[in-house]
């Protein structure tokens, strides 16, 4: 309960009215509910005096005649014994009585006394408003300070924060200094706790030396954390000897929790006060100030996880984004380029990030097909396709593409732009046309669908392998000039490749003029004999018409012989790392060579092996058995006639 | 099935030798082998798993509550003869951090003395 | 597609079965012939899970388990038709912390589980759980 009287410099303004010599023994008392609390101008201080009920009903000041309205007793205390009259003037304070202005008399009060009274009281009543408004001045003063350090702080902690560019531990330091230099505080520690083992570990230490490290294993089952758990809310620990983490302190401890979730994540614990007159105790009003900076950190932890697992779930979503060949780019709804994926920077040659933000019709300035397109896309909801699409990179390259476009979508389900993405087929292209070489593209395209079957290394199979050689051309080359020979043979070639190609053939090696053509590898077929004869049927067939041609040109004739022979053998990359061949071997090879020797021109020469996977053998006549050089049993064979 | 094989003193480090499945109960066992020698004073532990190549989480915490309390006292707790499985089992949780893993008894035991 | 060999176990809840689940790991690993290192680690992340399950079952039934043998990978389900659990449930603070607490099993299980196995996935409802974890072949092992 307030006492209004002892916020006065009463002695003061006593003094001040006594001095006033017309007062002699004015009183000023000051009461609550049970009585006085506090008087000026009697010699005694008492408590249980009741002022005399008429003067208490009064609303204005009163003059009372003693001997009517009050006892001898309430007399004696009140020190009237030699006065007749006394002046009752009460004071106000909030619509309230507080006090009252006694003023023993012994003459009759006249109206002028009664203006005195009166201003008496007015005075001491202005002189308590004043009083009362200093005392709120000043407590708001101080409110105001504080929240003003409190504020600063908090935009420091804040600042802290959320430069992420630091690593967690050295966050957690450079917090942890913050707060302590707010707080002056002597020591401090952070606890994080470790994800994986629900233990606690030290995060983020300060002045503490070797022996106050906590070494033990820290649980939310006993000790400060226990506390903190439980309670989920800053505390004062005013034991520290009793807590094993905090043994070591001087007077006190406050600690707070960082919590996600609901769950105790850590702990920022203070060590002792710092003043000027040493170490003392932190105070409630710390702890507020504490909680309230804290909090602020647990908040924000929480945002620093999601922030690193965001961090972490970029990196991913970046490292899936550099490892697809397939170009990204992500247009958005005002037309500009978001983001620019590695396989799209290389395939448009862009090594800059000069693309980003700027409108695609810029970027794509080269490209004006492809500025319809999206434009296209821009206007619809559907997805726009387009194979073998032509587009020239940054660097005027022309390449062929795989285009998609499809709109993009966001949660609330509005238009966010438009995703590009886009295949190189250059790349796919050159492979193939790579590959062609040695195969036909149906071989390849199969291959391409179905990885297991390409066994390039070491493996043993069933073949059926084609010799074609041109008879006698040695001879005719000796004969001709270098250009015509290269000029003859290129074309001879052409064609008989293309058979070897229409019939699924892989073509093994040239070696001058002849040729070498398997088939069963690297894709084995059920009719590969079959194929390989058709194929030398075809052949001279296509010898007939390339012949017709060249003979236009006045070069020579030519003439083939060749040998097929199926058998197993090894196929593998042959050769040493800078030269290397993909071929087979064995004595199946060995024995094709040499029926195609055998074979006199416009001859098929074929095996066993051969022979008996036909389906037709019309035209094939047997012939007496052949020595093979390295064979003991003589090779049965077959010829046919073209 | 499991059970403790030997649980005695060697100089001022308790040895508790095990066998079989450290679960629930033989975590319990290892806790009880351990109090009596801890009420008399002894803080040092070591745990011989050389037999015990099988452990489960519940055995592990009773053990991480042993050495919990022997950290009240300064003391320490140290396991030996460790299957590669159960090591890496006590790092996923926590517990080397808290205490040593050596390769043989006699390591141990210099290394506590 | 050809069903792959699979191993069927069906636990009854007493003490210690779950030994029979790695015993029958041990061999299937071997089979596989995956390496020490990845059968001790399928082995511990099995005993885990059983005693997830058994705690789901609350000793009603049985605990069935999978052993699933593919080339890249052994895929081993855990399945219990016990009430199922919320992996996201809330603490509820218990008031004893004895010893047998069941507060401790519950952490570690599914953490050790998931550091140990290449994947972990799990459906509950009320009617069971399944747990399914996969360890992935890779060239060491062969």
């Amino acid at each position: 309960m307030k006492t209004y009287g002892s916020d006065l410099d009463l002695n003061e303004i006593y003094v001040n009215l006594k001095s006033q010599k017309k007062f002699n023994s004015i009183q000023l008392h000051f009461f609550n509910q049970k009585g006085l609390v506090t008087s000026i101008g009697l010699h005694k201080y008492f408590s249980g005096i009741s002022i005399p009920e008429k003067a208490f009903n009064a609303e204005k000041s009163i003059i009372l005649d003693l001997k009517d309205s009050i006892s001898s007793s309430e007399a004696k205390k009140f020190e009237f014994q030699s006065h007749r009259y006394a002046w009752f003037s009460f004071i106000h304070f909030e619509q309230k009585k507080i006090g009252v202005l006694v003023l023993p008399s012994n003459s009759k009060p006249t109206s002028s006394s009664k203006n005195e009274i009166n201003s008496l009281k007015l005075l001491i009543e202005q002189q308590l408003q004043l009083s009362h408004l200093n005392q709120e001045i000043k407590k708001t003063k101080k409110e105001l300070s504080e929240k003003t350090l409190e504020t600063e702080s908090l935009i420091d902690v804040t600042e802290i924060i959320n430069a992420q560019k630091q690593a967690k531990e050295q966050l957690f330091s450079d917090i942890l200094i913050m707060i302590l230099s707010i707080m002056n505080a002597s020591k401090g520690l952070v606890l994080i706790r470790d994800k994986k083992s629900d233990f606690f570990n030290v995060e983020a230490l300060f002045n503490l030396n070797k022996d106050q490290e906590p070494k033990h294993i820290l649980r939310i089952t006993k000790g400060v954390l226990k506390s903190l758990n439980d309670s989920m809310s800053s505390l004062i620990i005013n034991d520290p000897e009793n807590h094993k983490l905090l043994n070591f302190a001087k007077k006190n401890c406050i600690v707070s929790p960082l919590e996600s979730n609901n769950q105790l994540e850590g702990a920022i614990i203070l060590i002792d006060k710092e003043s000027r007159h040493g170490t003392i105790r932190f105070t409630n009003q710390d702890l507020r100030l504490f909680d309230s900076l804290c909090k602020k950190v647990s908040l924000a932890y929480d945002n620093i996880q999601l922030i690193d697992s965001l961090k972490e779930s970029h990196k991913l979503v970046e490292n899936i984004m550099s490892s697809i060949t397939t170009g990204i780019i992500m247009i958005n709804v005002l037309g500009e380029i978001e983001f620019v994926n590695n396989s799209a920077r290389k395939i448009f040659s862009i090594d800059n990030d000069d693309f980003l933000q700027n409108h695609y019709f810029m970027v794509f300035q080269n490209n004006p097909n492809l500025i319809t397109l999206i434009e296209e896309a821009e206007s619809q909801n559907e997805i726009i396709f387009e194979n073998n699409f032509k587009i020239d990179d940054l660097g005027g390259t022309s390449h062929e593409i795989n285009l998609t476009l499809s709109p993009a979508f966001n949660e609330e389900n509005e238009r966010s732009g438009i995703v590009f993405s886009f295949e190189d087929l250059s790349n796919l292209n050159k492979l193939k046309s790579t590959f062609k070489k040695y195969v036909s593209e149906n071989i390849v395209d199969e291959l391409l669908k179905n990885e297991t079957s390409l066994e390039l290394g070491g493996t043993q199979n069933e073949v059926c392998i084609l010799f074609c050689d041109i008879r006698g051309f040695t001879a005719m080359s000796e004969k001709m000039k270098p250009e015509e020979v290269v000029y003859l043979l290129n074309n001879y070639f052409e064609s008989m490749i293309d058979v070897v190609f229409s019939n699924n053939g892989t073509l093994d090696k040239i070696i001058g003029d002849e040729l070498m053509v398997l088939y069963g590898v690297p894709l084995k077929q059920k009719n590969d004999a079959q194929r390989a004869v058709d194929s030398a049927k075809q052949m001279f067939q296509a010898l007939e018409r390339f012949n017709d041609k060249i003979a236009n040109e006045g070069l020579p004739k030519l003439r083939i012989g060749i040998g097929i022979n199926q058998g197993k053998v090894v196929c593998g990359n042959i050769g040493s790392e800078r030269q290397m061949n993909y071929t087979v071997i064995g004595d199946a090879v060995n024995l094709a060579a040499r029926l195609c020797s055998h074979a006199k021109a416009g001859q098929i020469v074929i095996s066993k092996s051969v022979f008996s996977e036909l389906e037709n053998h019309q035209g094939f006549n047997e012939k007496d058995p052949i020595f093979v050089k390295g064979k003991k049993k003589q090779i049965q064979n077959w010829i046919f006639n073209a | 099935m499991n059970k403790i094989l030997e649980a005695s003193l060697n100089g001022e480090v308790l040895v508790i030798k095990t066998e079989g499945y450290l679960n629930k109960d033989l975590g319990q066992d290892i806790q009880n082998a351990a109090q009596e020698h801890i009420n008399n004073g002894i803080n040092q532990i070591l745990i011989d798993l050389d037999k015990s190549n099988i452990v489960n989480s519940i055995g592990a915490s009773i053990i991480i509550e042993l050495i919990e309390q022997l950290q009240e006292s300064e003391g320490t707790l140290a396991f030996c003869n460790l299957a590669p499985i159960i090591e890496k089992t006590f790092k996923i949780m926590g517990l080397t951090k808290y205490c040593s893993c050596y390769p043989n008894e006699e390591d141990a035991i210099k290394a506590m003395s | 597609m050809e069903k792959k060999p699979t191993v069927e176990l069906k636990l009854p809840i007493l003490k210690n079965m779950e030994l029979v689940a790695t015993q029958t790991a041990d061999v299937v690993s071997k089979h596989m012939q995956l390496s020490e290192e990845k059968s001790g680690e399928i082995s511990m992340a099995l005993i885990e899970a059983c005693i997830n399950a058994f705690e789901h079952s609350e000793s009603k039934s049985e605990v069935y388990i999978h052993f699933i043998i593919d080339d890249d990978n052994l895929m081993i389900k855990v399945i219990d038709k016990g009430i199922g659990f919320d992996a996201s449930q809330v603490k509820i603070p218990k008031i004893e912390s004895k010893i047998n607490s069941d507060e401790r099993k519950r952490g570690w299980g599914l953490m050790l589980i998931k550091e140990l196995m290449d994947s972990v996935d799990f459906e509950s409802s009320d009617s069971g759980t399944t747990l399914t974890m996969i360890k992935k072949k890779d060239q060491n092992d062969e």
